[in-house]
């Protein structure tokens, strides 16, 4: 039991280190999934507005992350 | 939608599969080094291939019935996946180069394990149980992020199976024969240079797999491929300045 759960929580360290980070990336990608489906981007605005939205939440982290 | 194999996508994933695995097996090789020094060859080259084959045949069989679903469902499932995995990779590795959190450190790993290892009861039998166990540990745990990289690359992309298994086998090979010489220049400023390599690597991978799963449209996947990885690669380097440039202001930061 003890080691299920250590490979659990391995495989969950993979993917998220910082919570809030984890979940902001994800719910970036749902708004734009939203926002994809809803509305009318110019085509070449939509890679570039996950990027960037992607870049500003990754520097964030490190930045907060620096902090403490 | 993208088809066939392209030239960036290959050298990409080939790339990401050689320094990821060359970055994992240089730590796991020093802690099975500290195994095999204090508790002999035989338990820790036991454990060591025991893991890899484990790890081999997890990969085979994940990769063999992930390709059963549509490539659609699985752009989108490994798309996200290798996403959160880049970005998680590539904020560890801004924040070591920026020096926020301790630099990689083989010496002082290799000399902590051989601690730990010294106050374990010696082997009472001919095969070593304990060391073969914890080689077996350390060897899986190490190599589970690889796995994830050769099965989320070889079975999301087309073609890619084989060059990201090339890669990562041409460097745990690599890492075996020449890692006693090269641990030196691998745990320095090359470890922080490859980890940021992998991270945008996989970072742009993620972002385009997961975006071409939500609908939006790359302008082709060779010059989308090329563009996110050195986006990422830019916003990294960026964002180790200022925070290395906001630590020196505070006084902050390892070392200070």
């Amino acid at each position: 039991m003890n080691s299920i759960s250590t490979i659990l929580n391995k495989l969950f360290a993979l993917f998220v280190d910082d919570g809030a980070f984890a979940v902001s990336v994800l719910f970036w990608l749902a708004g734009g999934w939203l926002c994809i489906a809803t509305m009318h981007f110019p085509a070449s605005a939509e890679p570039l507005l996950l990027f960037l939205g992607f870049s500003y939440l990754l520097n964030d982290s490190v930045r907060r992350a620096s902090r403490t | 939608m993208f088809s066939g194999v392209n030239f960036a996508e290959v050298w990409a994933a080939t790339v990401a599969g050689f320094l990821s695995c060359a970055i994992e097996s240089v730590d796991v090789l020093t802690i099975v080094f500290a195994i095999a020094v204090v508790r002999g060859w035989t338990g820790a080259l036991a454990g060591s291939l025991a893991a890899l084959l484990v790890l081999s045949i997890t990969a085979g069989v994940l990769v063999q019935s992930l390709t059963s679903l549509p490539y659609s469902t699985l752009h989108l499932l490994f798309g996200v996946l290798l996403l959160l995995f880049g970005l998680r990779w590539l904020r560890e590795a801004m924040l070591r180069a920026a020096k926020a959190v301790p630099q990689h450190d083989l010496g002082s790993l290799y000399a902590k394990e051989v601690a730990a290892l010294r106050e374990l009861q010696p082997a009472s039998a001919t095969f070593d149980n304990v060391a073969a166990a914890k080689a077996l540990k350390i060897v899986l745990f190490g190599g589970m992020e690889v796995v994830f990289i050769v099965v989320a690359l070889g079975a999301g992309g087309s073609g890619l199976l084989m060059p990201v298994t090339a890669g990562a086998a041409a460097a745990l090979l690599l890492v075996v024969i020449l890692g006693p010489f090269l641990y030196k220049a691998v745990a320095g400023p090359l470890s922080n240079a490859s980890n940021i390599a992998v991270g945008a690597v996989l970072s742009a991978y993620g972002t385009l797999w997961a975006g071409e799963g939500i609908g939006a449209a790359w302008p082709g996947i060779d010059l989308a491929l090329i563009g996110l990885a050195v986006g990422y690669l830019l916003v990294a380097i960026g964002g180790i300045h200022v925070v290395r440039r906001g630590n020196s202001g505070s006084g902050r930061g390892i070392g200070q």
